[in-house]
């Protein structure tokens, strides 16, 4: 098996650096080319690459062992995500007007001028590295454990770590955007293909979908309940699907996209292809787990599962090997792009307010990047428990933008203090209750981080001056295209 | 500060009320029923109906 994944690993490799490579093609120059792929990505690459961008090894490891560990909850949960894909059909298009009519690269740069302050894309840009550095980190983590244990330890912990970050490092260097949207089309494929292949082989072994099904009716009927053996109370599933619900505006690695494409067709394309996608894709993981319950029921940890069916033998080596090239091409593609939009913010956000006429600010960009992958390796290695749980926290606390986020749109009486004290505010708290594990009056901690976001910045917002000739200058152009396009 | 267009506010409105069954139905009327036509079978639903509604809202607009 060690010698099938080293092959393996070495193939997918190449292949992406060919991919990245042949990318620098028709490079531009200027951040709006390195960033954003001169807002000329195509529907289905984008389709492609957000989708491997969304989903990390979490899919195949974490939400598997969600499965294993908690039953049919975990599919609730994932689906509860995907139907929040419907705020990319209410802001996708706003993002996209606003992008393209004001020149934003970020996010952040957007509610900056939407608000008329520097402070809040600023604030914002810190609050992305704090949380997605140590998510980063986790994943690179997760290729260290996975070729550990898959090749007896001849790809080491440490050395898994240093492989994962520097293809996620190089195929973000080599042409920006355009290189992460090549090699994560790519590594969807892999990924999907994998993935299919193996539950198909491991429903199979079972003796095929019948005896599958049976087998967990029978032996593991509470996992298909609700709330089930234990995992899934309703509390739990709100403050787990809670943050989920707004991922697709609060992450910065995937709200970017929609300044990207090419137009608002491409934009559809993208949403409608990365639904079904998606889609399947959860169905996917989820049988994967319930197949691990029904093989190899009473593992001592439920982040395990994965790992164990690789090594039970109950699929083919080869099938196994394709599925750590799967799963690793899973953790790659999500940390090229948190690298890639890390580095926008910081260049965009904290260095360009700060220097003299913005120079050099795809220098500081590309510097910010070989920090931020110095300190998810650094983070790796340490195997802090803070880092887990801030990259646990990561979902919750990127929820605090949100209220800022919609007030950009749709409440021009929202005002550059009112987002600064929710993002803030809000964030040191949900940080807090996450750090010490604590859920006040048994509430979960992302949910009481979302509610006094909007609190906080309802309330601040009214107790100072709104910029409303800002407000209605930035929301002009959009209403505009919002009728032209027909978008509602 | 914009409108949202009739039959856009509700197909939105649908996937409001798909979004509230996703937690009510299966932690309501289908709790604790240890069988795969239960719960799973409700969200797998679940999750075709809200791709569908959320393809038909983008599908008006013109490009």
């Amino acid at each position: 098996m060690t010698q099938g994944v080293l092959i393996l690993l070495g193939v997918y490799a190449l292949l992406g650096m060919a991919v990245a490579f042949s990318a620098r093609r028709g490079l531009g120059e200027g951040a709006g080319e390195y960033y954003l792929a001169g807002r000329r990505a195509g529907g289905v690459l984008s389709a492609l690459s957000y989708g491997a961008t969304t989903y990390s090894a979490f899919m195949m490891v974490g939400l598997a062992g969600l499965t294993y560990a908690g039953g049919v909850g975990a599919l609730g949960f994932e689906l509860v995500y995907l139907a929040g894909l419907g705020l990319v059909a209410i802001f996708g298009p706003r993002f996209w007007l606003a992008g393209r009519a004001h020149g934003f690269i970020t996010p952040a740069e957007m509610l900056s001028h939407r608000y008329d302050s520097p402070w809040v894309g600023g604030v914002m840009a810190v609050a992305a590295c704090i949380f997605l550095i140590p998510y980063s980190a986790v994943q690179l983590m997760g290729i260290g454990y996975l070729l550990e244990a898959v090749t007896d330890g001849a790809v080491g912990f440490q050395s898994g770590i240093l492989i994962g970050a520097g293809l996620a490092l190089i195929w973000t260097l080599a042409a920006g955007l355009r290189s992460v949207l090549w090699t994560d089309a790519l590594q969807v494929v892999v990924m999907l293909v994998t993935s299919l292949l193996a539950v198909g082989f491991i429903v199979a072994a079972l003796g095929g979908p019948g005896d599958f099904l049976d087998t967990i009716a029978t032996d593991h009927g509470e996992w298909l309940a609700v709330p089930g053996p234990g995992l899934f109370s309703l509390t739990t599933f709100i403050g787990l699907t809670l943050p989920w619900f707004f991922f697709s505006i609060s992450n910065p690695q995937v709200s970017q996209r929609l300044f990207t494409t090419e137009s608002l067709g491409a934009m559809r394309t993208m949403l409608a292809g990365f639904l079904i996608l998606g889609l399947v894709y959860t169905l996917v993981s989820v049988i994967w787990g319930f197949s691990a319950l029904a093989l190899l029921p009473g593992l001592e940890s439920a982040d395990q599962a994965t790992p164990a069916l690789l090594a039970s033998g109950a699929i083919p080596k080869g099938i196994a090997i394709v599925l750590v090239i799967g799963i690793v091409a899973a953790a790659v593609s999500t940390v090229d792009s948190i690298m890639l939009s890390l580095s926008a913010l910081a260049g965009r956000d904290l260095y360009r307010p700060l220097a003299r006429g913005g120079r050099h600010e795809l220098l500081a960009g590309k510097l910010v990047m070989l920090l931020v992958t110095g300190l998810a390796i650094a983070f790796a290695r340490l195997q802090l428990d803070l880092i887990t749980i801030l990259s646990v926290a990561s979902s919750s606390g990127l929820l605090v933008t949100v209220p800022a986020i919609v007030g950009c749109f749709f409440w021009a009486r929202g005002t550059a203090t009112g987002a600064l004290v929710s993002i803030i505010g809000a964030g040191v708290i949900v940080t807090l209750l996450q750090v010490t594990g604590s859920n006040p009056l048994g509430i979960p901690a992302s949910v009481w981080g979302g509610g006094l976001a909007v609190v906080l910045f309802v309330t601040a917002s009214l107790l100072t001056r709104a910029p409303t000739a800002r407000a209605e200058a930035f929301m002009q152009p959009v209403r505009e295209g919002l009728a032209r396009h027909r978008v509602l | 500060m914009d409108r949202p267009t009739a039959s856009g506010r509700g197909l939105l409105g649908l996937l409001a009320v798909l979004i509230v069954l996703a937690y009510a139905v299966p932690y309501g009327l289908l709790r604790d029923i240890p069988s795969w036509q239960a719960a799973f079978l409700f969200w797998t639903l679940f999750g075709v109906a809200a791709v569908a509604v959320i393809i038909r809202l983008i599908s008006g607009w013109r490009p």
